[in-house]
């Protein structure tokens, strides 16, 4: 006779990812590195909008880039330009960074000398919502062409981030975006949410977001 | 969308199982049950279609995967209503309309129980 018993686990498969991504966040706190989990759709304006970031904040703290988009926007020269260190993370194929992916990145990239690290997720909003990467903050980048509707269509991707930007304004008068529906319906999802309107084309509104920066920055040394 | 997000959600769960399997001392697997949220964006069909390949050579070879979803509940936070967040109500309370509610359930993907032979 077979003697088959159940047992109960109830476990959370994202419980690993979950300890690891505590133990990157522990490893950045005490090198002083704040780490930005950058999330966006394809061509919403990540590349350009971490170069403008970059040249704005070169001078006063070290930065480096983890590219781990699968169709590689980001080359390492346009990065170095910025005065950037970049690698390239290579996610075998998978749709977003865990917790594992990112602390092997960054033990490889030896960011402990860094003040300010991009993760540039996989480009897509559903997969890299689901894994803590054990960022300091989430970031998503939305952009005026993919339209306001965006946060009822993908509430966790808005849920998770701690600060939206709302790029390419300068493409305005050639979209219907309403600006107040966007930010109520991403103020829906996350209450807390910090939204800026920006155009990493023309500079517009960066200001703010990088003073945004600076602070989270600042107060993640202290 | 290609979407490979199941086969590594296939791949953690099935890891779970097998420490548990041997933390048992267990001979074999007959069964394993898997709660997949709502709220994952996982679909069931894929996690049935990857088991035999992820569970190949492994003790749990040959067992039977069983998928139950788990809808998402939410407790308002502003009435304590226990609701099902839709896109009828734009994911807000039905009863009073708030948007502050902490997710009660259907938010993961949770190993339930593993069916193991012991003799």
């Amino acid at each position: 006779m077979t003697d088959v018993r159940v047992i109960e686990v109830h476990q959370s498969v994202s419980a690993e990812n979950d300890a690891i991504a505590a133990d990157v966040r522990l490893k950045n706190r005490m090198d002083g590195t704040f780490m930005v989990n950058l999330m966006a759709s394809p061509g919403a304006g990540k590349t350009s909008v971490l170069v403008r970031t970059a040249k704005a904040l070169r001078d006063e703290m070290k930065i480096g880039v983890m590219e781990a988009d699968i169709d590689a926007t980001v080359d390492a020269e346009t990065m170095a330009e910025a005065g950037v260190r970049s690698i390239q993370v290579h996610t075998g194929g998978e749709c977003a960074m865990d917790a594992a992916m990112t602390r092997d990145a960054i033990l490889a990239f030896h960011t402990e000398d860094l003040d300010l690290l991009f993760l540039e997720n996989v480009g897509n909003l559903v997969c890299p919502a689901e894994n803590d990467t054990g960022a300091s903050i989430n970031v998503e980048i939305l952009s005026i062409p993919e339209g306001d509707d965006k946060p009822l269509k993908y509430p966790l991707m808005f849920e998770v981030c701690q600060a939206v930007l709302i790029n390419k304004i300068d493409t305005r008068e050639y979209f219907p975006f309403d600006d107040e529906a966007a930010v109520r319906r991403i103020h829906d999802r996350n209450p807390e949410a910090k939204i800026f309107f920006v155009s990493a084309k023309t500079g517009e509104g960066f200001d703010a977001w990088i003073e945004y920066l600076r602070e989270q920055v600042s107060a993640w040394k202290a | 969308m290609t979407s490979m997000h199941e086969m590594s959600t296939v791949l953690r769960f099935c890891n779970l199982a097998i420490e548990t399997a041997t933390e048992q001392k267990a001979r074999g697997v007959e069964e394993i049950v898997v709660e997949v949220g709502e709220m994952t964006d996982i679909l069931p069909a894929y996690l049935y279609k990857y088991y035999p390949a992820a569970t190949k050579g492994t003790i749990l070879e040959g067992s039977t995967l069983t998928v139950e979803k788990v809808p998402v509940k939410a407790e308002c936070a502003d009435c304590g209503t226990v609701f099902h967040p839709d896109r009828e109500h734009d994911y807000k309370c039905p009863a009073c309309g708030g948007v502050r509610a902490h997710v009660l359930a259907g938010r993961s993907v949770n190993l339930r129980e593993v069916r193991v032979i012991k003799s």
